[in-house]
């Protein structure tokens, strides 16, 4: 018999989160750093956590995991002296750029 | 104002004990005791204000939750190993409730951070089990309920919790 691994229901694994940030490239990446460190390298697989655009600051994330990158940046910004700040969010690009 | 703090959340100042007697009047806050060196001040405070510790050492945190107190600030220690089910039994018991102030308990120290994480989460299992309250309190309140999220409580537990720390601004 196969092992069935749970997964989260397929409407809430493929929601995608867009969020337009104020920061610095590097921030960015301290950013993502920090997420798997809190979070482990599988979760950060799981929660679809893209930079997008390094120019534009857009990170995407399954928006089951919106709380994480929460949490993230809040964490990010206290222990590594980052000044990352949430401009927008949307659940498409589209809507974010507009 | 011209006083020291530890924290302030909303209108509530966190203030130790050895520095109370610089705190205006009619001011919402809570005595932080850290260990028994403070107890002279205690019997004063008790009568005039909410009283926790915040403490990183055990013997500490035992004296001061086999007092009358009101809560316990950020219980973790990464030198020890943490709760256990006896030290639990007296905060339930005196219904001392545990206060996380989450901007202290973000530290800059990979290693030790992984251990605060790490008790955190012993911690909020023994919270559920024993069904204690536990209050999460930032200066940002989507964090705050970010924070609830990742630890497996739903938004009206969290706010269920928080009208423990929010009666204080009523009395």
């Amino acid at each position: 018999m196969k092992n069935k691994i749970n997964a989260l229901p397929k409407s809430q694994r493929e929601s995608k989160r867009y969020f337009l940030l104020e920061c610095k490239e590097e921030e960015l990446r301290r950013l993502k750093e920090c997420y798997s460190n809190l979070f482990g390298i599988l979760k950060i697989a799981e929660s679809g956590f893209t930079i997008k655009s390094e120019k534009e600051k857009i990170v995407k994330i399954n928006r089951a995991f919106e709380k994480e990158l929460i949490f993230d940046i809040n964490y990010c910004n206290k222990v590594y002296n980052t000044n990352i700040k949430i401009i927008k969010k949307s659940g498409t690009l589209e809507a974010l750029m507009g | 104002m011209n006083f020291n703090y530890f924290y302030k959340y909303n209108n509530i100042y966190f203030v130790f004990a050895n520095e109370f007697s610089n705190l205006p009047k009619n001011i919402n806050s809570i005595a932080l005791f850290k260990n028994t060196n403070d107890a002279q001040f205690y019997s004063k405070l008790q009568n005039i204000t909410k009283c926790a510790v915040l403490s990183n050492n055990a013997n500490d945190i035992q004296f001061w939750i086999n007092k009358n107190i009101d809560y316990i600030v950020n219980p973790f220690d990464f030198k020890s190993k943490g709760f256990d089910k006896n030290t639990f039994s007296i905060l339930i018991q005196n219904k001392i409730l545990p206060i996380i102030l989450l901007e202290k308990l973000f530290i800059n120290n990979k290693q030790n951070q992984i251990q605060i994480f790490k008790h955190l989460i012993a911690f909020v299992k023994l919270c559920k089990k024993y069904k204690l309250p536990l209050i999460i309190l930032s200066n940002n309140i989507e964090l705050t309920y970010a924070t609830y999220s990742i630890l497996g409580y739903n938004e009206k537990q969290a706010e269920r919790f928080l009208s423990n720390i929010s009666d204080l601004n009523e009395e």
